[in-house]
């Protein structure tokens, strides 16, 4: 699924190790949503609307 | 804010990781040294012998008890990985194992549980790799 996470990560200038942190997850799984290797589930994926302070629908887009 | 240092660890569950890798290890020392007790004769009659094994599935229940701790902590991919990882492990071990037991029957070799348990540990780990290196 292709995603944001990157630009808005980058607006904020957040390394992917901060995000990984604010997100209780580990940068794998950071790197692996911000490649589209791997989709977030919906807890994950409200945790990082709450995160940016974007919807989900702004953050994910299905491809 | 504090740079956590794991690739694929969070804070929360990296000492449950290291739990997890300790209880492995004192379940395989206890495992070796019981066997090699067994062996050697170290100990001796069926009620030695038993209560080296009892040992050893107690040590084996705290290793279990720390992996599934360590999943419960475990990022959600992680735990996808994990559980690919012990799905080929099953897989893997169920095959060897009877295709050991087709192989028996024909006369060509004899099945031991070793085989068996050998490929899942070799199919997990492979499936490990794997996995971490596919998301990686």
């Amino acid at each position: 699924m292709r995603n944001r996470i990157r630009v808005l990560r980058a607006e904020r200038n957040w390394t992917q190790a901060e995000l990984a942190k604010r997100a209780a997850v580990s940068r794998q799984t950071v790197n692996a949503i911000e490649t589209g290797r791997f989709d977030p589930s919906l807890p994950l994926a409200f945790t990082l609307s709450r995160l940016f302070g974007k919807p989900i629908e702004e953050i994910f887009d299905p491809e | 804010m504090t740079e956590h240092k794991g690739w694929t660890s969070t804070d929360r569950d990296r000492r449950s990781q290291t739990m997890t890798v300790v209880w492995s290890l004192i379940w395989a020392g206890g495992f070796l040294l019981a066997n090699t007790a067994i062996k050697k004769e170290w100990i001796t009659g069926d009620a030695g012998v038993v209560a080296a094994t009892a040992l050893v599935v107690f040590l084996g229940i705290g290793w279990v008890y720390a992996y599934v701790r360590y999943l419960s902590h475990a990022d959600e991919l992680v735990r996808k990985v994990q559980l690919e990882a012990m799905a080929v492990a099953l897989s893997v071990g169920f095959l060897v194992g009877f295709a050991s037991l087709l192989l028996e029957s024909g006369g060509i070799l004899e099945a031991r549980p070793t085989s068996m348990v050998l490929a899942m540990i070799a199919g997990y780990i492979a499936a490990t790799l794997v996995g971490h290196r596919r998301y990686s």
